[in-house]
């Protein structure tokens, strides 16, 4: 398949992915950080740009083709280093790698959602991988803000998709009810 | 640790130990191919009591569960791929009999061999269940917890010379049983019951008369078992099962089969073939005592990891013709004598007015057959008793199949297969009812559905302790 387009201007891409977050924002309000946590819990302590945490901006790609029959698949072992943390909030989207320096300074050793939000409420959160720098594997497993339902699911990835980026997603695991983790085949968010 | 505990549990949960708190737990877990979350409504995956699943994952997934709402389980993108082709490959297996074997179809099969593919776990654990796997560490584990040493005797069997010995389905219908028996142990030990050792000392001789061999055994196991010199064996499946921990597992193999010991892993257990001569409940015995010979009295490297007999080394006896033959008249010098001791023949020889009444009474006294009766009386008397016509040769009474029988004939659910009844489904019955496995596990195990596994478990208890 063919998704080739003109390349966007940054204005427009920044005001195409406010656009797709924004809508994602409007269906599926921002919900309490679903693990309860001690006020003085270390996995409440907010990183900073300074501590490895990002903006999402738009893929700087230009033309993109995709083999869909072609899916990256993210081996959760060997790409542990690759992979980070998101998070939609109220108003800004938010990554950061789950083995980071920030982390090892915390009791578990890694980052967790609630580190990107300081334990407040956000719409959404998972896990993504960089393929390159137009191609992203997006998860929605979170313990603390992870996505409720399929369409939920649906939703993040074209949520990802319209700020410009190839996006595979992971879908939902029916056997648990739950988001599948990296480890198996992604589909390709098609529009 | 308390509180860690009932977060992990539930508030209902309670004991001094993560095992107790999950034996106490009323949580219900549900895993997949790739991970294990608390059950919901329409979760279509394996459920598992909190028993279960810490058992099977430990204290660290289920942590997880409760801290983060899922354990991943699959953390190689490998897996489980890579271990059921190996394994099927090592097996010697197509993907059609394998795919048979299990019930399901070869592209179910080609699936699960897939990386990267996402299949239900109910195929999986069938997969993992053909091939002698641990259908619970499937996906999680490398290997599953398989016996290569099976493996490559399994494999070797299926490439035999003559090739109409051992047929794919032979192979599968082994590999099934494999992993029957090491699941009969896995569930004893769940059960809290205690391993019970098999002899230690072994006997690497089968010198000329080797018959002699097999009789002195024997009596020493007889002995040995606490069992009066000249005491019938009522039911020899019930000793080998719940005095010796000996799983007897019946399968449906080729005729020209008795039957097999075999060893996956640690575990060791006894294949009597459904079909053929084994049919008459006094011939299984003497399969049953001979492969019960090898099992106790032979020398771990001679009984390897499979070791099938025909029916027909069930008949040789004289000299023999090579080691081999030493071995298998030893052991049906053993089956005889263990079944019907030499002192109740000789006191039967005593008080019997001929030699024809002889041997009906031992027969009907010992649940042996006309043929071992015959020869084992003219070995012990030195009387070779005349040919009777089948017609008047006495047949195992009712008493006799019954008692042999009972807990695989008048088994419920009827689509059990008869490898799953007896005693395995006794204890699968068991651990549902102490919660120590869900009504899902134990539907599977027994290859029902879930409303009948629950409907017949009481009965499958009933019905097997008065075996």
């Amino acid at each position: 398949m063919d998704q080739s387009s003109s390349p966007p201007n940054t204005a427009q891409a920044n005001t195409l992915k406010e656009a797709a977050f924004e809508s994602f924002r409007g269906k599926y309000s921002a919900r309490p950080c679903a693990i309860s946590l001690p006020p003085d819990s270390d996995q409440l302590r907010k990183l900073t740009s300074e501590d490895g945490l990002h903006q999402w901006t738009p893929s700087p790609a230009s033309a993109v083709t995709v083999r869909a029959g072609n899916p990256p698949i993210i081996d959760p072992e060997k790409s542990k280093a690759a992979i980070h943390l998101w998070v939609i909030r109220p108003s800004d989207v938010v990554y950061a790698l789950e083995h980071c320096e920030f982390g090892k300074t915390l009791e578990l050793g890694v980052i967790k959602h609630s580190n990107l939000t300081g334990g407040e409420p956000a719409h959404s959160g998972g896990e993504v991988v960089f393929v390159d720098d137009r191609t992203i594997v997006v998860n929605c497993c979170s313990g603390r803000y992870g996505a409720q339902t399929p369409e939920e699911l649906e939703a993040v990835g074209s949520a990802f998709k319209a700020s410009g980026y190839t996006v595979w997603a992971m879908g939902p695991d029916e056997e648990t009810k739950k988001p599948l983790p990296f480890g198996t085949r992604p589909q390709l968010v098609e529009d | 640790m308390e509180d860690q505990l009932k977060a992990i549990f539930g508030e209902r949960s309670h004991g001094k130990s993560p095992e107790e708190h999950a034996l106490s737990s009323d949580r219900i877990y549900v895993r997949s191919q790739v991970q294990l979350a608390l059950a919901t409504e329409g979760a279509k995956g394996r459920r598992l009591t909190a028993y279960e699943a810490y058992q099977a994952y430990g204290l660290n997934a289920l942590q997880a569960v409760a801290l983060e709402g899922t354990a991943l389980l699959a953390r190689r993108m490998t897996e489980p791929a890579d271990t059921l082709r190996k394994r099927r490959m090592a097996l010697g297996l197509t993907i059609d009999q394998l795919a048979k074997s299990a019930g399901l179809l070869a592209s179910d099969v080609e699936g699960a061999e897939t990386v990267g593919e996402l299949s239900p776990i109910r195929h999986l654990e069938r997969i993992a269940q053909a091939l002698a796997l641990d259908e619970r560490q499937i996906g999680s584990v490398a290997g599953a917890q398989g016996d290569e040493r099976l493996g490559v005797r399994l494999r070797e069997i299926s490439e035999s010379k003559d090739a109409t010995v051992f047929s794919g389905p032979d192979v599968m219908a082994l590999a099934e049983a494999a992993w029957i028996i090491a699941k009969q142990r896995h569930l004893e030990q769940v059960n809290a019951m205690p391993r019970r050792a098999l002899f230690r000392e072994k006997s690497g001789d089968y010198n000329f008369p080797a018959y002699e061999k097999g009789y002195e055994l024997a009596t020493r196991t007889r002995r040995i078992l606490g069992i009066a010199p000249d005491e019938p064996i009522a039911s020899l499946k019930t000793l080998l099962e719940d005095t010796l921990g000996i799983p007897v597992i019946q399968q449906a193999l080729d005729t020209r089969f008795a039957g097999a010991t075999i060893a996956n892993g640690e575990d060791r257990g006894i294949v009597i073939n459904e079909r053929g001569r084994n049919e008459n409940v006094w011939v299984r015995r003497m399969t049953m005592a001979h492969e019960l010979c090898h099992l106790l009295w032979d020398p771990d490297e001679r009984l390897n990891s499979l070791k099938a007999d025909l029916y027909a080394d069930l008949e040789i006896r004289g000299k023999g013709l090579s080691p081999s033959d030493a071995v298998e008249i030893r052991a049906n010098a053993f089956a005889v004598n263990f079944l019907a001791p030499r002192s109740g023949v000789e006191r039967i020889a005593a008080n019997s007015h001929d030699i024809t009444a002889t041997v009906t009474e031992v027969m009907v006294t010992y649940g042996i057959s006309a043929t071992a009766a015959q020869h084992h009386i003219k070995n012990i008397l030195g009387t070779e008793p005349p040919k009777k016509s089948g017609a008047r040769l006495p047949r195992p009474s009712d008493e006799w199949n019954a008692r042999e029988n009972l807990a695989t004939d008048f088994f419920k659910p009827a689509v059990t297969p008869i490898s799953r009844r007896g005693r395995f489904a006794w204890l699968v019955a068991k651990a549902y009812k102490s919660g120590r496995i869900s009504e899902d596990t134990g539907a599977e195990y027994l290859r029902c559905g879930v409303e009948e596994f629950q409907a017949n478990a009481d009965l499958i208890l009933n019905l097997t302790a008065s075996a």
